[in-house]
């Protein structure tokens, strides 16, 4: 991973189309400015992270009622599942 | 049976939660990322159950167990109107008047036995090109797991 220390007002640039710019820093906040193109979504990992959970769970869900394989079996723990997610 | 050739149009899938399914072309969607976590699964069969209207699934083409159950979010929240992000319409080849289907995968949580839709990253589907994506709604008041009901 690259590492670069940055100052608030200070730039990093990203290939050609992605500009992100430290707006400002507040205790263990940091203000971000991302400029990219329309076509380049831009997400906030921890959001991906639950919604790939709940689409693990959804691929578990079992229409016909059986429980055929594991993989379908929505009572089997999920192994990332370490602490309760919040709702939201 | 015919061979199965490749390019015919009946591809039959085997799934044990369904047993054989035929996938023909017009009930296939291409989802050129994938969803979330699956992002290696990129054909899915549309698949209508008999007495689980309105409730489809999602069947993976190349790994027919891994299903998603679906159903058209208005259905979930009779308000819910997303604003879907400006990449969406693009990537599904849909103009800006196009029809879209909005769907919102449903999970079961095992600690409550409640079903929930997931009305924050819904699938999005342009049945005239039939193409695909799960759209991630930042900023949206919407939830990750809105309640349906015991499951």
């Amino acid at each position: 991973m690259l590492v670069l220390s940055r100052r608030p007002g200070e730039r990093l640039l990203i290939g050609e189309a992605v500009e992100v710019t430290i707006l400002a820093v507040r205790g263990d906040q940091v203000s971000l400015g991302v400029s990219a193109p329309r076509d380049v979504p831009i997400h906030r990992e921890e959001l991906l992270e639950r919604i790939r959970r709940e689409n693990r769970r959804a691929a578990r869900l079992n229409g016909s009622g059986e429980q055929s394989s594991d993989f379908t079996n929505p009572y089997r723990p999920l192994p990332y599942q370490r602490q309760p997610v919040p709702t939201g | 049976m015919a061979p199965d050739l490749p390019g015919t149009a009946a591809h039959l899938l085997q799934s044990r939660r369904f047993g054989p399914l035929e996938a023909p072309a017009e009930r296939l969607v291409h989802f050129p990322a994938g969803l979330l976590g699956f992002e290696e699964l990129t054909e899915f069969l549309v698949h209508a159950p008999e007495g689980l209207h309105p409730i489809r699934f999602l069947v993976a083409c190349a790994d027919p167990e891994i299903a998603f159950p679906i159903l058209p979010a208005a259905l979930c929240a009779a308000d819910y109107a997303p604003q879907l992000p400006a990449e969406v319409r693009p990537l599904l080849g849909a103009g800006p008047a196009d029809p879209l289907e909005v769907l919102a995968l449903l999970t079961l949580v095992p600690e409550t036995g409640t079903l929930h839709a997931n009305l924050r990253g819904p699938v999005v589907i342009n049945a005239a090109t039939r193409r695909g994506c799960q759209v991630v709604l930042h900023d949206s008041p919407y939830s990750l797991r809105h309640l349906l009901g015991a499951g």
